[in-house]
């Protein structure tokens, strides 16, 4: 099973942030969708999703994701900032909207905060801003745990598939 | 919450119209960039004229603005509009029909970000929703721009044309341009009665001669 947690307030912005990833985990099993709001549901692995950057309710449910520290999880975008404040790690207010260059290649960023020295996690993938080189994919030192500062449905979905056919997929 | 729509009068824009009034959105206006620069790449551009006939057809207010279509000056007009829109209207969302286009999106999340408005794109990344689009609209082939589309298929029903199978099925790639004559959420349908072809080269366009707005 498949976890999908939206952290979108808007049903409008489901169709952009939600909807894609659903249809990339389909093809790993079976997908359930489940709010930022909702309690966390037992599955193979999660990926807590992006939503509008003007869009910030879900940091008043941090907390409700605490029981995904030792699970398999890809946050992105919102997901990743949720991800980075369970694990305590100082979000600084920089914004980018567009497309940047990073260490695989291009990718398509929407944020408003992003982790500038990660030190519970491990920087997989760093890209370069006109304020400086950031870690924008990393994984957490000791658990299963990844997430993306970018959208890796628009150009990079092979992070996605990776990880589901790592965690998800052959299980029901 | 009140969005307006950036409406081009194509498929994809007037398709976001009634994904948003179904998921319970007051659409409070349409937003039409009228572009000098016809290969405009934020700006949609055949038929734009006929937009306000749509609003009319679907009993939605329509902003027009103009731009020179350059990008420098696209997103500054843009916002103006947005502003417009915010302050007419009191709309806190925009919504938008990019699907695959970083361009596009990226500028629609900029002007938004920058007059404080939500910007909502709920058919990005959404390949197969050319099919729901021909089931619930009236679509015609406004423009072509590109081998090995013919000159027979400008005015053509979408649903009617066999598209070549290097010809992208949603147009994503400006392969062609489409007009809707008619959707469920239109109180009235729009009819051409005449119109002329422009075409040169695999590229080309309707040039509407004449039309009404009927009942339904």
């Amino acid at each position: 099973m498949i976890s999908i947690i939206s952290t979108c307030s808007e049903r409008l912005s489901e169709k952009e942030f939600v909807d894609p990833l659903v249809r990339i985990a389909k093809k790993f099993g079976p997908v359930k969708v489940t709010s930022y709001k909702d309690d966390i549901i037992k599955a193979d692995a999660y990926i807590i999703s992006g939503t509008v950057l003007a869009d910030f309710d879900y940091e008043n449910y941090v907390e409700n994701f605490s029981d995904l520290k030792k699970e398999n999880v890809l946050g992105i975008c919102a997901g990743y900032q949720i991800l980075m404040s369970l694990f305590g790690e100082r979000l600084s207010e920089k914004k980018y909207i567009g497309v940047a260059q990073t260490d695989i290649g291009k990718a398509y960023f929407l944020f408003s905060k992003i982790v500038e020295r990660p030190t519970n996690f491990t920087t997989l993938v760093a890209a370069e801003f006109p304020f400086g080189k950031i870690p924008v994919y990393v994984k957490h030192k000791s658990h299963n745990i990844f997430a993306t500062a970018f959208h890796p449905e628009v150009y990079n979905v092979e992070i996605i598939e990776d990880f589901l056919r790592r965690y998800a997929e052959g299980r029901i | 919450m009140r969005v307006a729509v950036a409406f081009s009068g194509g498929k994809d824009s007037t398709y976001v119209i009634k994904v948003a009034k179904d998921l319970g959105y007051d659409v409070a206006c349409l937003i039409t960039a009228v572009s000098e620069n016809r290969y405009s790449y934020l700006f949609h551009t055949p038929l734009i004229s006929m937009t306000k006939v749509q609003a009319d057809a679907m009993e939605i207010p329509l902003i027009t603005f103009r731009t020179k279509g350059e990008k420098e000056s696209e997103l500054a007009d843009l916002k103006t509009a947005l502003k417009r829109a915010k302050d007419e209207f009191g709309v806190q969302g925009l919504v938008t029909g990019a699907m695959r286009s970083t361009y596009q999106a990226t500028n629609f999340e900029k002007a938004c970000d920058n007059v404080g408005l939500w910007c909502f794109n709920p058919i990005w990344l959404n390949d197969d929703v050319v099919e729901d689009e021909m089931k619930e609209m009236d679509i015609i082939i406004a423009a072509v721009a590109g081998y090995p589309l013919k000159e027979d298929v400008l005015g053509m029903r979408l649903k009617d044309v066999s598209l070549p199978k290097e010809i992208n099925k949603v147009g994503e790639g400006g392969e062609f341009e489409t007009f809707v004559l008619d959707a469920p959420f239109f109180k009235k349908r729009i009819v051409i009665d005449e119109f002329d072809r422009e075409y040169k080269n695999y590229s080309g366009r309707i040039i509407v001669k004449k039309f009404r707005i009927v009942e339904k």
